[in-house]
C-alpha cells in the first residue's frame, strides 16, 4: 500500500502539470525526484538512482509495484516469498505530499487527502495498517475513509496495539444518523432525488406539486380506515356471510368458554355498518376475557360508547384513545383476515420504509416501477401506479434488502435467521387476538442476561442495518435503567406485514431474546418460547394477566 | 494477439458409450454423490484411479467411496490443496509424459481452474479433462448448489493480477450459474465495475438456459442493468468455445479501453475451465484477476442422470506461465 499510495500522489502531481517539459529542467522537479529517492531506506530498483524526471519516477514506482505484485501473487504456487521491504511504513505516504508542498510553490500550503473507499473490503490486518497511518498521520496529509457500517473491523493499530479513538484520532459520520436528525429534511431530500431522476428520464416532474400524485391510493383514494374497511368487507363477503373475526370469536368461546352466553356476546359486538368498530369491540371482549372479567357484561358496557364513536360523536375518554391507537393494527388484521395483501402506498410510506438510506428508496421505487410496467401501466407518464404494483414492488424490495444486507460468513446466515424469527414474532404479535403493543416493530433491552452469541448476532444485525439502533433509548419505568432500543429496519416491514411506522416497543425477556438471536437455540426451543409469549395474546389467554396501562411513549 | 481455441480437441461420448473412453495412467475425480460422477469413475480404465475428497462436501469417514484410492484433503485453500495432493500422490516422481485425466464434474471451481497451472509448473505438457452433462438438476431452477454462508470473496490463487488504481473503467465478467447469491456477492465486491455476463447457450439441456436466466435475474439489483451488448454466450459444456468468446469480447473491448479486468466463473465446471484457459493463456501478469465467492459447503448431489461425457485435451504448453 505504501508504494500504491506513493504512486497515486506522484501521478497526481504529474497530472497537475508540475513536471511538464517546461519545468523538467527546473530545480523543483529534480529536487522532488531526488527527495522521493531519499525516502527509501535502500534502492531496490537500479533505475531509482538514475531518475531525474517525474515521468521516470512514476515508471520506476510502477515497476517496483509490479515486482511486488508478481512476487506476492506467486507465493501460493511457489511457497516462497522473495520480497525486500525497502521503505519504512509511512515514509512515502506522508513524505511524498510533504516534499511536494515544500518543493512546488504552486501547491504550497495544500492538504493532501487520501480517499479510501470500500474499507470493508480490507482484512483486519490491513485495516490495522491503515489505522496506524491515521494515528501517525503527518501534515499535510489526511484521510477520508468510506465504509459500510459492518466494515469497520477494528480500531487497533500497529503502534503497540493502541486503538484509535473516535473524537481523538478520527471523527465518525454515520450517514443514516445524519439523515435521522430531521425527518422533514430527509423527506424533502428524498423528494429532490426522485424529481432529479425522473427529470433525467424526461418526466415532467414539476406539474404535480406532490410526488404522491403519481401513485394511486388504496381503494381509489377512499379516505378513512373505517370506510376502507367497509369496502373491503363488501367486496370480499356476501351480505349473509359471517365475518371471519366473528366466526373466530364464536369458535374460541365455544371451545374455551362454553359456559358463556355466546350468542348474546356476539350480538353486543356486532356493528354491521362499521367493520372496524366491530373489530374494536371484539378486541375489548378479548381483553375482558384475558383479565378474567365477564365479557358479556363488559361488552354491553362498551357497546353504547363504541356506537357513539362509530357515529362520529366526540367521546372523550380512554376508549376513544384506545381506539385511535389500535385502529391501524385492527385495519391490518381485518385486511389479513379477508385474505387481502397489506397496503403500502405512496411516497410517505416509501420514505419511511427506506430507513434513512436513499439507496433503499431508489431500489424500492425501481421495483414498484417495474411491477407497474409489468402490469401494463404507464408509470410517471400520465397514469397512476396501481395499488397492486406498489404492494408487489415493496415486497420485492423487502426481499432484496434482506438478502443484500445479511453479510458474509456464518454469522450472516445466523443473522438472517434471527431477523426472520424476530420479524415473524412481531407479525404474530400484531395479528394476535389481543395485541398489547401498537404497531410493534421495536424492542428494548438492557442486554443483560443475553448469551455472547446472541449479542454477537444482534450487533451484527445492527452493523448491517437489518436492525436499527434507535439513538435515544428509554429508561425502564420502574428501575430507570437505560434500555437499548432497537427497531427492525422498516425496509423489512412488508416481508412480515408490519407497519412501517415506529410506535410500540416490546419488552422481551432475556430468555426470549436469546431464543431469537442465539443460533444455538434450535427451532423446537424457539417455537416453545414463542408459544409461551403468544399464549398471553391469543385466546384462551392461558395465564390471566392484569391489563397493563397503555404506554405509547417513545 | 490471435488465439484459436477451436484447435483444441474435444471428444463426446454418450452415456451408453463410456467403454470407448480412452485409457489413462492416472484418473482423478472429486467424489460427490452424483450419479454422473460415480458412473464415470467406475467406467473409466486407468492404471491408477483416485478419489479426491473436498472438505466442502463435508463427508464423514463412513460416507467415503469404497473403490479406488481415496485421498481426503482437509484444506480449502486451492493452492495448498494441490500441494498436499501432489505430495500424497507422489506426483513429483510421475513421468512427465504420463497420461493424466481429471474429471472436473465434482471439483470446486477454484481448484479445477488452478490445476492446469500447477501441472504446468511441475512440467507436464498435456492434460485430459472430462466433464459429464446431467439430464436435469434435482429441483430445476430452484436447485441449491452452494450451502451455508459465503465466507469471502477473493482472488483465486494463481489468478491474481497486477492491478492499477481502479476507476469507473473496471470490467467484471461473470459466468452466470444458478447460484444467484454467488452472483450477488461477487457483483457487490466489485460494485463500481461494469458487468458483463456470460450464459451457457446452448445449455447442458434445452430447458436449463431459461432456468439459468431466471436465477441470474434474482441478482439483478447487485449486477445492475445489462444491455444486450453486455451479454456473452458460449456452449455450457465447451471450455474452448468459452475461452474463444472471452478472447473475442475482450479484444473488442480493448478498443474502448478498461482499467482492470475481473472474471468470476460461476456457471458449469466446463465454463470455469474455459475461463481458466483464457486467463492462463492471455492474462497472466496483466491487470486481470479471477475473483470468486467462496462458500462454506456445497450440496453433494444436485443432478439427476448422466446424458453424455465430454473429454477435452488441454495442451499445457499453451499456457503462458
Amino acid at each position: 500500500m505504501e508504494i500504491w499510495l506513493g504512486r497515486l500522489v506522484v501521478d497526481l502531481i504529474r497530472e497537475l502539470g508540475l513536471g511538464n517539459a517546461q519545468l523538467a529542467n527546473t530545480t523543483s522537479s529534480m529536487d522532488f525526484v531526488k527527495g522521493v529517492r531519499g525516502l527509501f531506506d535502500e534502492e531496490i530498483e537500479s533505475s531509482l538512482s538514475q531518475l531525474d524526471t517525474l515521468d521516470q519516477l512514476a515508471v520506476s514506482l510502477h515497476n517496483i509495484q509490479r515486482q511486488l505484485d508478481l512476487s506476492i501473487n506467486n507465493v501460493a504456487l511457489t511457497r516462497s516469498l522473495d520480497v525486500r521491504i525497502a521503505v519504512t511504513p509511512g515514509r512515502l505516504v506522508f513524505g511524498i505530499p510533504e516534499l511536494a508542498t515544500r518543493t512546488f510553490p504552486q501547491i504550497s500550503g495544500l492538504t493532501f487527502a487520501y480517499l479510501l473507499d470500500e474499507f470493508e473490503n480490507l482484512s483486519e490486518d490491513q485495516q490495522r495498517y491503515v489505522n496506524t497511518l491515521v494515528r501517525e498521520k503527518q501534515l499535510p496529509t489526511t484521510f477520508v475513509i468510506g465504509s459500510r457500517q459492518f466494515g469497520l473491523r477494528t480500531q487497533e493499530t500497529l503502534s503497540a496495539g493502541e486503538e484509535n479513538k473516535q473524537g481523538s484520532e478520527f471523527d465518525l459520520v454515520v450517514l443514516e444518523d445524519a439523515y435521522r436528525t430531521s425527518d422533514k429534511y430527509y423527506h424533502s431530500f428524498c423528494e429532490r432525488i426522485i424529481r432529479k431522476r425522473l427529470d433525467a428520464a424526461g418526466v415532467d416532474v414539476y406539474r404535480p406539486e406532490r410526488l404522491d400524485a403519481y401513485f394511486s391510493k388504496p381503494l381509489g383514494g377512499v379516505s378513512g380506515l373505517e370506510e376502507r374497511a367497509r369496502i373491503h368487507v363488501s367486496e370480499c363477503l356476501g351480505d349473509q356471510d359471517e365475518r371471519p373475526w366473528i366466526i373466530r370469536l364464536k369458535d374460541q368461546l365455544l371451545q374455551w368458554s362454553p359456559g358463556q352466553d355466546i350468542g348474546k356476546i356476539i350480538e353486543e359486538v356486532r356493528f354491521p355498518s362499521s367493520p372496524l368498530h366491530e373489530k374494536f369491540a371484539v378486541l375489548l371482549v378479548y381483553r375482558s376475557w384475558a383479565d378474567g372479567n365477564d365479557p358479556l357484561r363488559e361488552a354491553r358496557q362498551f357497546r353504547f360508547r363504541i356506537e357513539a364513536l362509530a357515529n362520529g360523536a366526540r367521546v372523550g375518554d380512554d376508549l376513544a384513545t384506545t381506539y385511535k391507537h389500535y385502529r391501524g393494527d385492527l385495519y391490518a388484521q381485518l385486511v389479513s383476515q379477508l385474505r387481502r395483501p397489506q397496503e403500502y402506498h405512496g411516497i410517505d410510506d416509501f420514505v419511511l420504509m427506506s430507513g434513512y438510506l436513499p439507496r433503499n428508496l431508489l431500489v424500492l421505487l425501481k421495483q414498484v416501477t417495474r411491477w407497474s410496467l409489468f402490469l401494463g401501466e404507464h408509470p410517471f407518464r400520465g397514469e397512476l401506479i396501481s395499488s397492486k404494483a406498489q404492494t408487489e414492488g415493496v415486497r420485492e424490495a423487502s426481499n432484496w434488502f434482506l438478502s443484500d444486507s445479511k453479510g458474509l460468513g456464518r454469522i450472516g446466515e445466523e443473522t438472517e435467521l434471527a431477523v426472520r424469527r424476530l420479524g415473524g414474532l412481531f407479525r404474530d404479535m400484531r395479528f394476535a387476538d389481543k395485541p398489547v403493543e401498537v404497531s410493534c416493530s421495536s424492542f428494548s433491552t438492557d442486554r443483560r442476561g443475553l448469551t455472547d452469541r446472541a449479542i454477537a448476532v444482534l450487533d451484527n444485525a445492527v452493523s448491517h442495518s437489518l436492525i436499527l439502533k434507535v439513538p435515544t433509548g428509554r429508561r425502564e419505568r420502574n428501575t430507570h435503567v437505560l434500555q437499548h432500543k432497537y427497531q427492525l429496519n422498516p425496509m423489512l416491514a412488508p416481508l412480515f406485514d408490519l407497519s412501517v411506522a415506529r410506535r410500540g416497543t416490546a419488552n422481551f425477556t432475556p430468555e426470549q431474546l436469546v431464543a431469537l438471536f442465539d443460533p444455538s437455540v434450535d427451532a423446537e426451543h424457539f417455537i416453545a418460547e414463542r408459544t409461551r409469549l403468544l399464549a398471553r395474546l391469543n385466546a384462551p389467554f392461558s395465564t390471566p394477566t392484569p391489563q397493563p396501562a397503555l404506554d405509547f411513549s417513545e | 494477439m490471435t488465439m484459436d481455441y477451436s484447435l483444441l480437441r474435444i471428444d463426446q461420448y454418450q452415456a451408453t458409450e463410456l467403454e470407448a473412453l480412452p485409457e489413462w495412467d492416472i484418473f482423478i475425480s472429486a467424489y460427490n454423490e452424483s450419479q454422473r460422477v460415480i458412473t464415470v469413475f467406475d467406467s473409466v480404465r486407468a492404471q491408477r484411479k483416485e478419489w479426491v475428497i473436498h472438505p466442502e462436501y463435508d463427508f464423514e469417514d463412513g460416507e467415503l467411496p469404497k473403490t479406488g484410492v481415496v485421498r481426503v484433503l482437509h484444506t480449502r485453500d486451492e493452492a495448498e490443496f494441490w500441494h498436499d495432493y501432489f505430495s500424497e500422490a507422489d506426483f513429483h516422481n510421475l513421468p512427465r509424459d504420463s497420461r493424466i485425466c481429471v474429471d472436473v464434474t465434482g471439483f470446486m471451481r477454484p481448484h479445477l481452474m488452478l490445476l492446469p497451472r500447477m501441472l504446468r509448473l511441475l512440467g507436464f505438457a498435456q492434460l485430459d479433462i472430462v466433464y459429464s452433462d446431467p439430464r436435469e438438476y434435482q429441483s430445476g431452477e430452484k436447485t441449491q448448489f452452494s450451502k451455508g454462508a459465503v465466507t469471502e470473496v477473493r482472488q483465486i490463487r494463481g489468478f491474481e493480477g497486477t492491478h492499477l488504481p481502479s476507476g469507473d473503467e473496471d470490467l467484471l465478467v461473470i459466468g452466470a450459474g444458478y447460484d444467484d447469491d454467488l452472483i450477488r456477492r461477487v457483483s457487490e465486491d466489485k460494485r463500481a465495475a461494469r458487468k458483463l455476463m456470460m450464459f451457457g447457450l446452448p445449455s447442458l439441456q434445452p430447458h436449463m438456459y431459461e432456468e439459468n436466466r431466471l436465477r441470474a435475474a434474482r441478482a439483478e439489483e447487485a449486477v445492475g442493468p445489462l444491455p444486450a451488448r453486455s451479454l456473452l454466450f458460449a456452449p455450457a459444456n465447451n471450455p474452448f468455445a468459452t475461452a474463444q468468446e472471452l478472447h473475442d469480447k475482450i479484444q473488442q473491448l480493448r478498443s474502448t479501453g478498461f482499467t482492470n479486468l475481473y472474471f468470476s466463473p460461476l456457471g458449469t465446471k466446463a465454463q470455469a475451465l474455459g475461463f481458466a484457459l483464457y486467463y492462463l493463456c492471455e492474462c497472466v501478469g496483466s491487470s486481470a484477476s479471477v475473483v470468486f465467492p467462496f462458500a462454506e459447503y456445497y450440496t453433494r448431489e444436485t443432478s439427476i442422470g448422466l446424458a453424455r461425457v465430454w473429454c477435452y485435451r488441454v495442451e499445457l504448453d499453451w499456457l503462458n506461465v
